[in-house]
Protein backbone atom coordinates (compact mmCIF):
# COMPACT_ATOMS: atom_id res chain seq x y z
CA UNK A 1 0.00 0.00 0.00
CA UNK A 2 1.12 3.70 -0.41
CA UNK A 3 -0.34 6.52 -0.18
CA UNK A 4 0.55 10.21 -1.19
CA UNK A 5 -0.98 13.16 0.16
CA UNK A 6 -0.45 16.67 -0.97
CA UNK A 7 3.71 16.33 -1.34
CA UNK A 8 5.36 18.96 -2.22
CA UNK A 9 9.50 18.86 -2.90
CA UNK A 10 10.75 21.87 -2.46
CA UNK A 11 14.38 22.66 -4.00
CA UNK A 12 15.55 26.09 -2.51
CA UNK A 13 19.02 28.33 -3.96
CA UNK A 14 20.83 29.77 -0.80
CA UNK A 15 19.74 32.98 -1.56
CA UNK A 16 22.91 34.39 1.07
CA UNK A 17 25.34 32.79 -0.72
CA UNK A 18 24.86 34.35 -3.99
CA UNK A 19 24.27 37.10 -2.95
CA UNK A 20 27.73 36.94 -1.14
CA UNK A 21 29.27 35.59 -4.03
CA UNK A 22 28.15 38.45 -6.51
CA UNK A 23 29.52 40.52 -3.91
CA UNK A 24 33.13 38.92 -3.45
CA UNK A 25 33.29 39.00 -7.26
CA UNK A 26 32.10 42.69 -7.29
CA UNK A 27 35.01 43.24 -5.24
CA UNK A 28 37.52 41.41 -6.93
CA UNK A 29 36.57 42.80 -10.42
CA UNK A 30 35.65 45.98 -9.25
CA UNK A 31 31.81 46.38 -11.25
CA UNK A 32 28.67 46.80 -9.16
CA UNK A 33 26.70 43.85 -10.55
CA UNK A 34 23.57 42.49 -9.21
CA UNK A 35 22.34 39.32 -9.75
CA UNK A 36 18.66 38.48 -8.91
CA UNK A 37 18.53 35.26 -6.52
CA UNK A 38 15.69 33.48 -7.05
CA UNK A 39 14.74 31.87 -3.37
CA UNK A 40 13.38 28.24 -3.91
CA UNK A 41 11.21 25.64 -6.55
CA UNK A 42 9.00 23.35 -6.32
CA UNK A 43 9.55 20.57 -8.46
CA UNK A 44 6.65 18.61 -7.05
CA UNK A 45 3.37 19.96 -5.47
CA UNK A 46 0.36 18.51 -4.36
CA UNK A 47 1.04 15.66 -5.65
CA UNK A 48 -1.69 12.72 -4.21
CA UNK A 49 -2.31 9.28 -5.30
CA UNK A 50 -2.68 5.77 -4.04
CA UNK A 51 -1.85 2.55 -5.08
CA UNK A 52 -2.77 -0.87 -3.86
CA UNK A 53 -1.02 -4.25 -3.83
CA UNK A 54 -0.74 -5.32 -7.51
CA UNK A 55 -1.47 -2.22 -8.99
CA UNK A 56 0.83 -1.34 -12.00
CA UNK A 57 1.36 2.49 -12.38
CA UNK A 58 2.71 4.24 -14.94
CA UNK A 59 3.70 8.23 -14.80
CA UNK A 60 3.91 10.35 -17.63
CA UNK A 61 5.04 13.65 -18.30
CA UNK A 62 7.26 16.06 -20.16
CA UNK A 63 11.38 16.80 -19.33
CA UNK A 64 11.31 18.44 -15.71
CA UNK A 65 7.63 17.39 -15.12
CA UNK A 66 9.06 15.98 -11.53
CA UNK A 67 8.88 12.03 -12.66
CA UNK A 68 11.98 11.06 -11.15
CA UNK A 69 11.50 13.35 -8.25
CA UNK A 70 8.75 11.44 -7.02
CA UNK A 71 10.24 8.25 -7.70
CA UNK A 72 12.77 9.57 -4.98
CA UNK A 73 10.46 10.66 -2.80
CA UNK A 74 8.75 7.22 -3.14
CA UNK A 75 11.88 5.38 -2.43
CA UNK A 76 13.03 7.69 0.63
CA UNK A 77 15.33 9.37 -1.13
CA UNK A 78 13.67 12.76 -0.66
CA UNK A 79 11.89 14.16 2.20
CA UNK A 80 8.71 15.81 1.31
CA UNK A 81 8.76 19.55 2.09
CA UNK A 82 4.74 19.18 2.64
CA UNK A 83 2.14 16.85 2.40
CA UNK A 84 2.56 13.09 3.54
CA UNK A 85 3.69 9.93 2.44
CA UNK A 86 2.81 6.37 3.75
CA UNK A 87 4.29 3.18 2.47
CA UNK A 88 3.93 -0.26 4.07
CA UNK A 89 6.43 -2.60 3.34
CA UNK A 90 9.93 -2.39 1.71
CA UNK A 91 10.87 -0.27 -1.03
CA UNK A 92 13.37 -0.64 -3.28
CA UNK A 93 14.03 1.44 -6.23
CA UNK A 94 16.15 1.33 -9.41
CA UNK A 95 16.61 4.53 -10.63
CA UNK A 96 19.05 3.84 -13.68
CA UNK A 97 20.73 0.97 -14.68
CA UNK A 98 24.45 0.41 -13.19
CA UNK A 99 23.99 2.89 -10.66
CA UNK A 100 27.08 3.31 -8.91
CA UNK A 101 29.20 1.24 -11.03
CA UNK A 102 32.74 0.93 -9.70
CA UNK A 103 34.86 1.39 -13.04
CA UNK A 104 37.96 0.20 -11.31
CA UNK A 105 36.36 -2.60 -10.07
CA UNK A 106 35.54 -6.53 -11.64
CA UNK A 107 32.03 -7.20 -12.70
CA UNK A 108 31.59 -9.77 -10.36
CA UNK A 109 32.94 -6.73 -7.38
CA UNK A 110 29.95 -4.69 -9.19
CA UNK A 111 27.65 -6.79 -8.54
CA UNK A 112 28.55 -7.55 -5.10
CA UNK A 113 28.54 -3.74 -4.48
CA UNK A 114 24.96 -2.87 -6.00
CA UNK A 115 23.12 -5.88 -4.65
CA UNK A 116 24.61 -4.26 -1.28
CA UNK A 117 23.75 -1.19 -2.17
CA UNK A 118 20.44 -2.26 -2.97
CA UNK A 119 20.28 -3.55 0.60
CA UNK A 120 20.81 -6.93 0.45
CA UNK A 121 23.42 -8.92 2.50
CA UNK A 122 26.46 -10.92 0.76
CA UNK A 123 24.47 -14.69 1.07
CA UNK A 124 21.68 -12.60 -0.78
CA UNK A 125 23.96 -12.14 -3.48
CA UNK A 126 25.87 -15.65 -3.31
CA UNK A 127 22.46 -17.68 -4.15
CA UNK A 128 21.99 -14.74 -6.82
CA UNK A 129 25.33 -14.59 -8.43
CA UNK A 130 25.62 -17.05 -10.76
CA UNK A 131 22.07 -16.16 -12.57
CA UNK A 132 23.40 -12.52 -12.58
CA UNK A 133 26.28 -13.88 -14.83
CA UNK A 134 24.20 -16.08 -16.80
CA UNK A 135 21.35 -13.42 -17.88
CA UNK A 136 24.07 -11.32 -18.92
CA UNK A 137 25.63 -13.67 -21.65
CA UNK A 138 28.77 -12.21 -20.24
CA UNK A 139 32.14 -14.58 -20.70
CA UNK A 140 33.57 -15.96 -17.74
CA UNK A 141 36.69 -14.38 -18.38
CA UNK A 142 35.45 -11.07 -18.82
CA UNK A 143 33.10 -11.02 -15.58
CA UNK A 144 36.67 -10.79 -13.11
CA UNK A 145 37.90 -7.66 -15.42
CA UNK A 146 37.83 -4.64 -14.30
CA UNK A 147 34.76 -3.07 -15.87
CA UNK A 148 36.39 -0.35 -17.60
CA UNK A 149 37.74 -3.06 -20.32
CA UNK A 150 33.81 -3.10 -21.12
CA UNK A 151 32.11 -2.05 -23.77
CA UNK A 152 29.24 -0.20 -23.50
CA UNK A 153 26.89 -3.33 -24.52
CA UNK A 154 28.68 -5.27 -22.19
CA UNK A 155 28.09 -2.86 -19.45
CA UNK A 156 24.56 -2.44 -20.51
CA UNK A 157 24.07 -6.10 -20.52
CA UNK A 158 25.36 -6.28 -16.93
CA UNK A 159 23.82 -3.41 -15.43
CA UNK A 160 20.56 -5.20 -16.67
CA UNK A 161 20.49 -8.16 -15.50
CA UNK A 162 21.73 -7.49 -12.26
CA UNK A 163 18.91 -5.14 -12.49
CA UNK A 164 16.78 -7.47 -13.19
CA UNK A 165 17.76 -10.09 -11.45
CA UNK A 166 16.84 -9.41 -7.74
CA UNK A 167 13.89 -11.20 -6.12
CA UNK A 168 11.23 -7.79 -5.78
CA UNK A 169 7.67 -8.56 -4.40
CA UNK A 170 4.87 -7.48 -6.54
CA UNK B 1 18.42 7.24 16.38
CA UNK B 2 18.18 3.43 17.33
CA UNK B 3 16.96 2.80 14.06
CA UNK B 4 19.52 4.83 12.31
CA UNK B 5 22.10 2.72 14.35
CA UNK B 6 20.12 -0.44 13.50
CA UNK B 7 19.94 0.17 9.59
CA UNK B 8 24.00 0.51 10.03
CA UNK B 9 24.57 -2.30 11.41
CA UNK B 10 22.22 -3.89 8.44
CA UNK B 11 24.57 -2.48 5.63
CA UNK B 12 27.79 -3.82 7.11
CA UNK B 13 27.97 -5.90 4.28
CA UNK B 14 28.44 -3.32 2.27
CA UNK B 15 30.70 -1.16 4.46
CA UNK B 16 33.05 -3.94 4.52
CA UNK B 17 32.88 -3.84 0.81
CA UNK B 18 33.58 -0.33 0.45
CA UNK B 19 36.76 -0.09 3.06
CA UNK B 20 37.92 -3.89 0.33
CA UNK B 21 37.02 -2.73 -2.56
CA UNK B 22 38.51 0.76 -1.98
CA UNK B 23 41.55 -0.60 -1.11
CA UNK B 24 42.19 -2.94 -3.62
CA UNK B 25 41.12 -0.72 -6.46
CA UNK B 26 44.34 1.72 -5.21
CA UNK B 27 46.77 0.33 -6.61
CA UNK B 28 45.27 -1.88 -8.89
CA UNK B 29 46.99 -0.92 -12.07
CA UNK B 30 50.39 -0.02 -10.85
CA UNK B 31 53.16 -2.14 -11.79
CA UNK B 32 54.35 -2.25 -7.99
CA UNK B 33 50.78 -3.24 -6.84
CA UNK B 34 50.18 -4.00 -3.42
CA UNK B 35 53.73 -3.43 -2.41
CA UNK B 36 52.73 0.50 -2.31
CA UNK B 37 51.00 0.22 0.33
CA UNK B 38 54.35 -0.14 1.96
CA UNK B 39 56.23 1.84 -0.26
CA UNK B 40 53.64 4.69 0.52
CA UNK B 41 54.39 5.73 3.69
CA UNK B 42 58.40 4.67 3.78
CA UNK B 43 58.88 7.49 0.15
CA UNK B 44 57.19 10.05 2.67
CA UNK B 45 59.92 9.26 5.35
CA UNK B 46 63.30 9.33 2.95
CA UNK B 47 62.46 12.31 1.46
CA UNK B 48 62.05 14.44 5.26
CA UNK B 49 65.34 12.60 6.37
CA UNK B 50 66.97 13.57 3.38
CA UNK B 51 65.83 17.07 4.09
CA UNK B 52 66.58 17.14 7.70
CA UNK B 53 69.22 14.95 8.57
CA UNK B 54 70.97 15.38 5.01
CA UNK B 55 70.60 18.87 4.20
CA UNK B 56 70.44 20.55 7.58
CA UNK B 57 72.17 18.32 9.55
CA UNK B 58 69.92 18.39 12.60
CA UNK B 59 68.60 15.36 14.24
CA UNK B 60 69.98 12.75 16.76
CA UNK B 61 71.09 9.36 16.56
CA UNK B 62 68.05 7.66 16.17
CA UNK B 63 66.56 10.74 14.33
CA UNK B 64 65.20 7.79 11.60
CA UNK B 65 62.96 6.02 13.96
CA UNK B 66 61.89 9.59 15.65
CA UNK B 67 60.77 10.48 11.81
CA UNK B 68 58.89 7.75 10.85
CA UNK B 69 57.09 7.02 14.10
CA UNK B 70 56.22 10.68 13.10
CA UNK B 71 55.41 10.75 9.84
CA UNK B 72 53.76 7.34 9.75
CA UNK B 73 51.53 8.75 12.80
CA UNK B 74 50.79 12.09 10.70
CA UNK B 75 49.98 10.26 7.25
CA UNK B 76 47.22 8.66 9.20
CA UNK B 77 45.84 11.90 10.48
CA UNK B 78 46.30 13.83 7.58
CA UNK B 79 44.85 11.55 4.87
CA UNK B 80 41.86 10.58 6.56
CA UNK B 81 41.13 14.31 7.47
CA UNK B 82 41.85 14.89 3.55
CA UNK B 83 39.65 12.18 2.07
CA UNK B 84 36.94 12.44 4.54
CA UNK B 85 36.34 16.07 2.79
CA UNK B 86 35.54 14.09 -0.78
CA UNK B 87 34.15 10.86 1.65
CA UNK B 88 30.49 12.28 0.57
CA UNK B 89 30.58 14.42 -2.51
CA UNK B 90 32.61 11.90 -4.56
CA UNK B 91 29.58 9.35 -4.02
CA UNK B 92 27.27 11.39 -5.62
CA UNK B 93 26.55 9.26 -8.34
CA UNK B 94 25.66 6.69 -5.49
CA UNK B 95 23.96 8.73 -3.09
CA UNK B 96 21.68 10.29 -5.46
CA UNK B 97 20.29 6.74 -7.08
CA UNK B 98 20.48 4.90 -3.62
CA UNK B 99 18.82 5.20 -0.40
CA UNK B 100 22.01 4.44 2.20
CA UNK B 101 22.65 5.86 5.37
CA UNK B 102 24.94 8.52 4.64
CA UNK B 103 27.48 8.26 7.24
CA UNK B 104 28.71 4.67 5.70
CA UNK B 105 30.70 6.72 3.32
CA UNK B 106 32.76 8.54 5.76
CA UNK B 107 32.97 5.90 8.25
CA UNK B 108 34.45 3.50 5.46
CA UNK B 109 36.90 6.22 4.53
CA UNK B 110 38.41 6.45 8.06
CA UNK B 111 38.21 2.31 8.34
CA UNK B 112 40.51 2.24 5.12
CA UNK B 113 42.71 4.99 6.55
CA UNK B 114 43.02 2.34 9.28
CA UNK B 115 44.00 -0.33 7.20
CA UNK B 116 47.02 1.50 5.55
CA UNK B 117 48.08 2.90 9.19
CA UNK B 118 48.50 -1.07 9.96
CA UNK B 119 50.68 -1.22 6.64
CA UNK B 120 52.83 1.69 8.18
CA UNK B 121 53.28 -0.16 11.61
CA UNK B 122 55.27 -2.75 9.34
CA UNK B 123 57.45 -0.11 8.20
CA UNK B 124 57.80 1.35 11.94
CA UNK B 125 58.87 -2.19 13.12
CA UNK B 126 61.55 -2.47 10.11
CA UNK B 127 63.13 0.69 11.91
CA UNK B 128 63.34 -0.25 15.25
CA UNK B 129 65.11 -3.54 14.13
CA UNK B 130 67.53 -1.46 11.66
CA UNK B 131 68.42 1.14 14.71
CA UNK B 132 68.45 -1.51 16.90
CA UNK B 133 65.57 -0.51 19.30
CA UNK B 134 64.16 -2.65 21.54
CA UNK B 135 60.63 -1.52 22.74
CA UNK B 136 59.48 -2.60 26.47
CA UNK B 137 56.13 -3.88 27.64
CA UNK B 138 54.47 -0.10 26.94
CA UNK B 139 54.20 -1.20 23.28
CA UNK B 140 51.18 -3.57 24.90
CA UNK B 141 49.64 0.26 25.11
CA UNK B 142 49.61 0.42 21.28
CA UNK B 143 45.71 -0.62 20.42
CA UNK B 144 44.91 1.54 23.44
CA UNK B 145 46.27 4.60 21.46
CA UNK B 146 45.06 3.37 18.14
CA UNK B 147 41.40 2.98 19.03
CA UNK B 148 41.70 6.61 20.22
CA UNK B 149 43.12 7.90 17.05
CA UNK B 150 40.54 5.90 14.99
CA UNK B 151 37.70 7.60 17.60
CA UNK B 152 39.43 11.25 17.30
CA UNK B 153 39.68 10.86 13.52
CA UNK B 154 35.96 9.18 13.43
CA UNK B 155 34.89 12.73 14.85
CA UNK B 156 36.64 14.58 12.23
CA UNK B 157 35.65 12.74 9.18
CA UNK B 158 32.23 12.42 10.24
CA UNK B 159 31.78 16.54 10.90
CA UNK B 160 34.29 17.34 7.37
CA UNK B 161 32.41 14.69 5.30
CA UNK B 162 28.86 16.78 6.10
CA UNK B 163 29.99 20.01 6.25
CA UNK B 164 31.74 19.84 2.89
CA UNK B 165 28.85 18.98 1.34
CA UNK B 166 27.10 22.86 2.16
CA UNK B 167 30.44 24.15 1.95
CA UNK B 168 32.32 23.15 -0.68
CA UNK B 169 34.88 25.79 -0.08
CA UNK B 170 36.47 23.30 2.81
CA UNK B 171 38.34 21.41 0.39
CA UNK B 172 40.04 23.71 -1.08
CA UNK B 173 40.93 25.60 2.65
CA UNK B 174 41.83 22.12 4.13
CA UNK B 175 45.04 21.27 2.12
CA UNK B 176 46.46 24.65 3.61
CA UNK B 177 45.05 24.13 7.56
CA UNK B 178 46.99 20.70 6.96
CA UNK B 179 50.19 22.43 6.38
CA UNK B 180 50.11 24.35 9.27
CA UNK B 181 49.00 21.96 11.52
CA UNK B 182 51.73 19.49 10.18
CA UNK B 183 54.58 22.18 11.13
CA UNK B 184 52.90 23.13 13.98
CA UNK B 185 53.04 19.36 15.44
CA UNK B 186 56.20 17.54 16.53
CA UNK B 187 56.15 15.65 13.96
CA UNK B 188 59.76 16.36 11.99
CA UNK B 189 61.27 18.51 15.04
CA UNK B 190 61.56 17.12 17.99
CA UNK B 191 59.42 18.22 20.68
CA UNK B 192 62.05 18.69 24.13
CA UNK B 193 63.32 21.19 21.66
CA UNK B 194 60.41 23.83 21.66
CA UNK B 195 61.01 26.92 23.77
CA UNK B 196 59.47 27.61 26.59
CA UNK B 197 57.24 29.98 25.43
CA UNK B 198 55.75 28.32 22.78
CA UNK B 199 55.18 24.79 24.81
CA UNK B 200 51.20 25.54 25.06
CA UNK B 201 51.77 24.50 20.96
CA UNK B 202 52.28 21.27 21.99
CA UNK B 203 49.68 21.04 25.02
CA UNK B 204 46.96 22.25 22.79
CA UNK B 205 47.69 19.79 19.98
CA UNK B 206 45.81 16.79 19.87
CA UNK B 207 48.26 15.49 17.36
CA UNK B 208 51.39 15.86 19.34
CA UNK B 209 49.69 14.14 22.16
CA UNK B 210 49.60 11.23 20.13
CA UNK B 211 52.96 11.87 18.00
CA UNK B 212 54.77 11.73 21.81
CA UNK B 213 52.82 8.82 22.83
CA UNK B 214 53.69 6.60 20.20
CA UNK B 215 57.35 8.01 20.61
CA UNK B 216 57.04 6.87 24.29
CA UNK B 217 55.76 3.36 23.92
CA UNK B 218 57.84 2.70 20.91
CA UNK B 219 61.34 4.28 21.28
CA UNK B 220 61.55 5.83 25.56
CA UNK B 221 59.50 2.71 27.02
CA UNK B 222 57.61 4.85 28.83
CA UNK B 223 54.02 5.68 29.32
CA UNK B 224 51.14 7.20 26.50
CA UNK B 225 49.98 10.44 28.28
CA UNK B 226 47.47 8.66 29.26
CA UNK B 227 44.83 11.99 30.75
CA UNK B 228 44.86 13.64 27.55
CA UNK B 229 44.39 10.50 25.51
CA UNK B 230 41.48 9.95 27.70
CA UNK B 231 40.52 13.29 27.39
CA UNK B 232 40.26 13.58 23.54
CA UNK B 233 39.03 9.75 23.54
CA UNK B 234 35.97 10.87 25.64
CA UNK B 235 35.73 14.36 23.52
CA UNK B 236 35.79 12.39 20.56
CA UNK B 237 32.74 9.99 21.56
CA UNK B 238 30.91 12.98 22.35
CA UNK B 239 31.02 14.62 18.73
CA UNK B 240 30.60 11.01 17.47
CA UNK B 241 27.05 10.50 19.34
CA UNK B 242 26.35 13.71 18.17
CA UNK B 243 26.82 13.32 14.56
CA UNK B 244 24.92 9.83 14.25
CA UNK B 245 22.53 12.13 16.20
CA UNK B 246 22.64 14.72 13.12
CA UNK B 247 23.08 12.54 10.66
CA UNK B 248 19.83 10.69 11.72
CA UNK B 249 17.94 14.07 11.28
CA UNK B 250 19.45 15.95 9.03
CA UNK B 251 21.03 13.59 5.96
CA UNK B 252 18.17 14.04 3.69
CA UNK B 253 19.22 17.60 3.04
CA UNK B 254 22.64 16.34 1.91
CA UNK B 255 20.98 14.67 -1.81
CA UNK B 256 19.64 18.27 -2.64
CA UNK B 257 22.70 19.91 -2.12
CA UNK B 258 25.17 17.46 -4.08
Amino acid sequence: MIRLTDVGVKYSFNKKRIEFRTAIDNLVLGRNNKKAAKGEFWALKGIGFEGAKGDIIGIIGSNGAGKSTLCKVLSKLLRPDSGEIQVGGEISALLSLGTGFNKGLSGKENIYLNGMMLGFSRRDIDKLYHEIVEFSGLDNSFIEQPIKYYSSGMKARLGFSIARCWPLKY
Amino acid sequence: MDSYIKELIKRRDLLIYLVTSGLKAQHRNSFLGYFWWLLDPLLGVVVYYFLVAVLFGHGGEAYGVYLVVGMITWRWLSTTTMSSAKAITGQSGIISQVYLPKIIFPLGTSLTQLVNFSFGLVIIALFLVYFKIMPGVEILWLPFIMFIQQLFLLAISLTLGYISVFIRDIENVLSHLMRIWFYSSPVIWEADRIPAKYSWLIDINPASAFLISYRNIFMHGSNPELLKLLLIGTASIIVIGFMIYYYNRNEHKIIKAL
